[in-house]
């Protein structure tokens, strides 16, 4: 077997030594002679001499050139008789390691990824000299430490030993395939991986894809699989931590909602879980009496945010031996005021009769003396004012029966909602359809859906229709899952405009969502969270409220009125003023929503233009400030904070600027909830491993020999090059010899 | 004949001739009017004339009575009685046109540099000699005859002894162009048949030829009472066998032509070419005839004088 057969076509250079051979007898200097006597004799003496020696040279050279070209096609024998022979042949070893946090999982002394750590070191220790080795770190994608195999072992240990646990979760796949890819890449004789990991079940989610990647490639590549063994029977962690749909305003109670899961075979009491912002004391704490195994608890918690700006708030566990699930951190903008801009359609002849009207107290359900200091600050003005509207000044902008305005608004409204604000659109008697189907939702995408036909009269208010209070998972109609929050079907509608979902799925206006390269298989596409969804149903399940995401601003829209002129929402408090809270705060939230991102993803954030250019200096979870800092950049036309190396999970801050003047923005990234589930790979799929490579349980103490019986085969290159060498050596010694004269 | 004729009418001949001459006059005066004296003169036996003392003439040949007339230094000269003839044999046979600097002979082979090549071929050099010899001897009125020859004679100057016909030998000598394989020790015998009188007999050669025959050939001449004096001409390369790299060396005399690398083969063909002067010169000195190598890059005046300086050592003991 040769590794590079490319290299044998080098041995037709033998015709090299041999052309010289020919050419040089063809090559002489004439001299006419006169002693031709005493030359004949010396001649007839030492002919038969000089074409042995001729003789002998060109063997050697010929011989020389084969052997070199031997050498470089790198032949190979695949059997141990003969790689004893030769002594150990070198190695190109992947050694993959997982670092997605249950490997975090800890017996009180060593977690798993220390065991890993060990037993990676161990294999590094058993490699022959001259063996390369690359480092791939597994999680959900492989992380490459050393993409390509290096012969500094050396460094691969310093690797090793720095590497660091991440915040991800586990799919062993995409890690293999990309281990085997590298070998693959480079001929060698011995390409072997070991590959370290805890068994957990999760991580093997692509079981049958990875039998198969083994399978296929036994002969080429031998595996082995490192699992290491440090059982875990407890572990409980923080599995969804939310803030409730809402406003999130300067010292008002801001609802987050919490979800502990109990991972275990038993039971598990009294939990205690404390919410924190901005890693300070608790500021919310709640036990739970008790969790089913398997079970899940949801819980609300409330905190106040002291300050406006961005905080990382976290729901905290009592540490166990898996540390990263035990918190959870969701980052929200906490404002001071939010200022909304009412545009009225149909002002009418007394307040009571406006279009805004209910709207207005709704969004200031205080008394007339309270408005000024009331966070919600609005303002109304009547439709033909729209094209002067200064819409920056405002969070967002609520079109309630405007008929239609100039292409001018409707861009700069546009450009205002995909800069990161909020649009709510609410019909009635006045909209003209035509305007808002044509030029705000197919022109500029501003509508998640187009206004249909009416349906029922609002002259006759004997027959009326309700929202559907079930099946509700939209974050806006989540409170009213709770039956106590109040029934969403007690309002009554006598006309809407039809809303459709056709062209939900897939619209695709939004950013599209990471997916995962390596995967063969990527699972079934979540929904595209930027694609226009449905808020509230009616009874019938047509769609009452929808929206969609422009940008980075998010447009709510309504079928029915603001006021009572279609229904009777508005005069139902308890209904309609948390709905239009809820409705603000999503759209308040919704730049903020970017902030908060599962481990491995990238965060990209817009912020003011006046920190364009500043340094910014990230300070990871539970770390000191990585003083390698980031920069205020430009990104699509806008000064973007952008951050792609979040592997831990929890809160992060970055600082902007320096001294004094310095802000924080934080944020938080999510790990994967899978992860914390340390269900053991069945003993039946062990064993299926077992048959395409060699399962070791770290610590072992036969690692040795486990590893040493799959490694087979060695390469002669080494002693090919050393007798061309010695051919190379022997010709010039002779060349020199013979040319002696005798 | 016609074209003999043509080429002694050649001015080129001429000029070259003169030149010869003119070069052998040079050489030879040298040797008169330096402190050696005519080396020839120790044959003489007849009063010919006084010289006036030089410092550094033999003392034994001061005119005594001369002295004590005249109160002069005066040397007594003799003549031989009977005239004296050098015959000189020039070998012209194809190998002589040898020469490590000669165009046409290999000039620009791969040499080992350390090796001086001569500036004539052996024939030039051979040429050379004799048109010196021939100066000196009939300067010193003795007589002259010079066969010219490869395997037979193939030009012929009879007996002279007038200085004046020296030109007629440089003539013969330049147009002379060698052109056959050598028969040295036939020409020798059949000298041997040809001489009446005893003699010197002068042979210039390279004496390349089956050496056994040419010392028959001198023993011969030995035996019918001539002194002679070999002059061995060998080319530097010949002696020292100074080529590199792969040589193709063809024979002058019709040998078949040889591929070898000669410096590999330099120390065999050495030991040949010592063995040959060996025997040669142990032959000649077993028969009792004066031999003598010449190395033809030696220029010629320094042969011819360490020769005869030699040659005055040894006959007027």
């Amino acid at each position: 077997m040769f590794l590079n057969p490319l290299m044998l076509f080098g041995s037709l250079a033998i015709s090299i030594p041999i052309i010289i051979h020919l050419l040089n007898k063809r090559k002489f200097d004439h001299v006419q002679w006169a002693a031709m006597r005493f030359l004949q004799i010396s001649i007839e003496q030492n002919q038969r001499r000089l074409q042995i020696e001729d003789l002998l040279l060109l063997l050697l050279r010929c011989a020389m050139i084969v052997l070199l070209a031997l050498a470089l096609a790198r032949p190979a024998l695949n059997s141990a008789a003969v790689g004893g022979l030769f002594g150990g042949s070198s190695v190109n070893a992947v050694i993959v390691i997982d670092n997605s946090y249950s490997m975090g999982a800890s017996d009180g002394v060593n977690s798993r990824f220390d065991q890993a750590k060990q037993a990676a070191e161990q294999v590094l220790e058993l490699l022959p000299t001259g063996s390369s080795t690359a480092v791939v770190l597994a999680s959900d994608s492989p992380d490459n430490p050393i993409p390509e195999p290096t012969y500094d072992l050396n460094l691969v240990r310093g690797v090793i030993h720095d590497a660091k646990l991440s915040g991800r979760g586990t799919d062993l796949y995409s890690s293999l395939k990309h281990a085997v890819d590298i070998l693959l890449a480079k001929p060698a004789v011995r390409r072997e991986v070991y590959f370290v990991t805890d068994a957990q079940a999760s991580g093997f989610r692509q079981f049958e894809n990875i039998r198969k990647l083994l399978d296929d490639n036994k002969d080429e590549i031998k595996t082995t699989l490192i699992l290491t063994k440090n059982k875990l029977e407890q572990n409980i962690g923080v599995t969804s931590l939310k803030q409730s749909a809402g406003l999130c305003v300067v010292g008002q109670p801001v609802r987050f909602d919490v979800q502990v899961k109990n991972f275990a075979q038993v039971e598990t009491h009294d939990v205690r879980v404390t919410l924190t912002v901005d890693g300070g004391t608790p500021v919310d704490e709640t036990t739970i009496d008790v969790i089913a195994p398997g079970g899940v608890r949801s819980l609300t918690m409330f905190a106040k945010m002291k300050d406006a700006g961005t905080h990382a708030v976290s729901a905290n566990l009592a540490p166990d031996r898996l540390p990263t699930d035990d918190s959870r951190a969701v980052a929200v903008r906490a404002v001071s005021q939010v200022k909304v801009l009412l545009v009225d359609g149909d002002p009418g002849r007394e307040p009571r009769e406006s279009e805004t009207f209910f709207l207005h107290h709704a969004l200031q359900p205080v008394p007339a003396s309270e408005t000024e200091s009331y966070f919600v600050k609005t303002s109304i003005i009547p439709a033909a004012d729209l094209a002067t509207a200064q819409f920056d000044d405002f969070d967002a902008v609520y079109l309630c029966n405007v008929p239609d305005f100039s292409a001018k608004a409707a861009d700069a409204l546009a450009d205002y909602v995909k800069r990161g604000s909020g649009l709510v659109v609410f019909p009635g008697d006045r909209v003209l359809s035509s305007f808002y189907n044509e030029e705000l939702f197919k022109k500029r995408a501003l509508l998640a859906s187009p206004f249909g036909d009416a349906r029922g009269d609002d002259k006759q208010q004997d027959v009326s229709f309700t929202l559907k209070s079930s099946g509700l998972s939209h974050p806006i109609a989540a409170l009213w899952t709770d039956p106590e929050a109040g029934n969403l079907a007690s309002a009554k509608f006598y006309k809407a405009l039809a809303l459709t979902e056709a062209g939900v799925q897939g619209s695709g206006f939004g950013v599209q969502s990471k997916t995962n390269r390596f995967s063969p298989n990527p699972e079934p596409r979540t929904p595209n969270p930027d694609a226009p969804q449905v808020v509230l149903r009616f009874a019938d399940g047509t769609p009452a409220v929808m929206e969609r995401s422009l940008g980075r601003g998010r447009v709510i829209q309504f079928s029915s009125t603001a006021d009572t002129g279609w229904n009777d929402m508005p005069v139902r408090p308890g209904l309609f003023v948390p709905l239009m809270f809820r409705t603000l705060g999503t759209l308040v939230a919704r730049q903020d929503e970017a902030l908060t991102f599962a481990v491995g993803e990238r965060l990209s954030y817009r912020v003011g233009a006046d920190v364009l250019g500043r340094d910014v200096v990230f300070t990871p979870p539970g770390e000191k400030p990585d003083k390698s800092a980031g920069r205020i950049e430009m990104v699509d036309g806008a000064p973007t904070l952008s951050f792609d190396s979040a592997n831990q999970a929890g809160a992060y801050d970055a600082m902007i600027g320096v001294g004094d003047e310095a802000s924080h923005i934080r944020f938080a990234a999510q790990p994967d909830t899978s992860e914390s589930d340390l269900t053991e790979l069945p003993q039946m799929q062990i064993d299926t491993l077992s048959q395409v490579s060699t399962v070791v349980n770290y610590p072992d103490p036969t690692l040795e020999q486990k590893i040493s019986k799959a490694r087979l085969g060695t390469e002669l290159w080494l002693p090919l090059a050393i007798a061309a060498l010695m051919c190379g050596v022997a010709e010039t010694f002779l060349a020199d010899w013979f040319s002696r004269s005798r | 004949m016609a074209s003999a004729q043509h080429n002694l009418l050649d001015s080129d001949t001429i000029a070259h001739g003169e030149a010869l001459g003119l070069h052998a006059r040079l050489v030879v005066e040298g040797f008169m009017s330096g402190e050696h004296k005519s080396p020839f003169h120790g044959f003489s036996v007849e009063f010919t004339q006084h010289r006036e003392y030089v410092p550094g003439d033999d003392i034994r040949r001061i005119d005594w009575k001369l002295l004590g007339k005249t109160d002069r230094y005066y040397l007594k000269l003799y003549e031989q009685e009977t005239n004296y003839v050098a015959n000189i044999l020039l070998d012209g046979s194809e190998s002589m046109k040898y020469g490590s600097n000669v165009r046409g002979m290999g000039l620009g082979a791969r040499v080992d540099s350390s090796i001086t090549p001569a500036k004539v071929s052996k024939l030039e050099y051979g040429k050379a000699l004799v048109a010196c010899l021939c100066y000196l001897i009939l300067h010193q009125r003795d007589a002259v005859s010079l066969s010219l020859f490869d395997d037979t004679v193939r030009s012929f100057i009879p007996r002279t002894g007038n200085l004046a016909s020296i030109h007629n030998i440089m003539t013969t000598l330049s147009e002379f162009n060698p052109m056959q394989q050598t028969n040295i020790a036939g020409v020798l015998h059949n000298m041997a048949g040809q001489i009446k009188r005893k003699g010197l007999v002068i042979l210039i050669s390279d004496l390349l030829d089956n050496e056994d025959a040419i010392l028959d050939g001198i023993q011969h001449l030995r035996f019918g009472g001539q002194e002679v004096i070999v002059f061995h001409l060998m080319d530097p390369y010949e002696l020292e066998f100074p080529f590199t790299g792969n040589v193709e060396f063809e024979g002058l005399e019709n040998i078949p032509k040889q591929l070898t690398r000669p410096r590999e083969i330099r120390k065999s063909y050495m030991r040949e070419i010592e063995a040959y002067k060996q025997r040669i010169s142990y032959g000649c000195e077993k028969i009792g005839s004066h031999y003598t190598l010449v190395n033809t890059a030696q220029p010629l005046h320094e042969m011819l004088s360490a020769y005869l300086a030699f040659r005055l050592r040894t006959t007027t003991r």
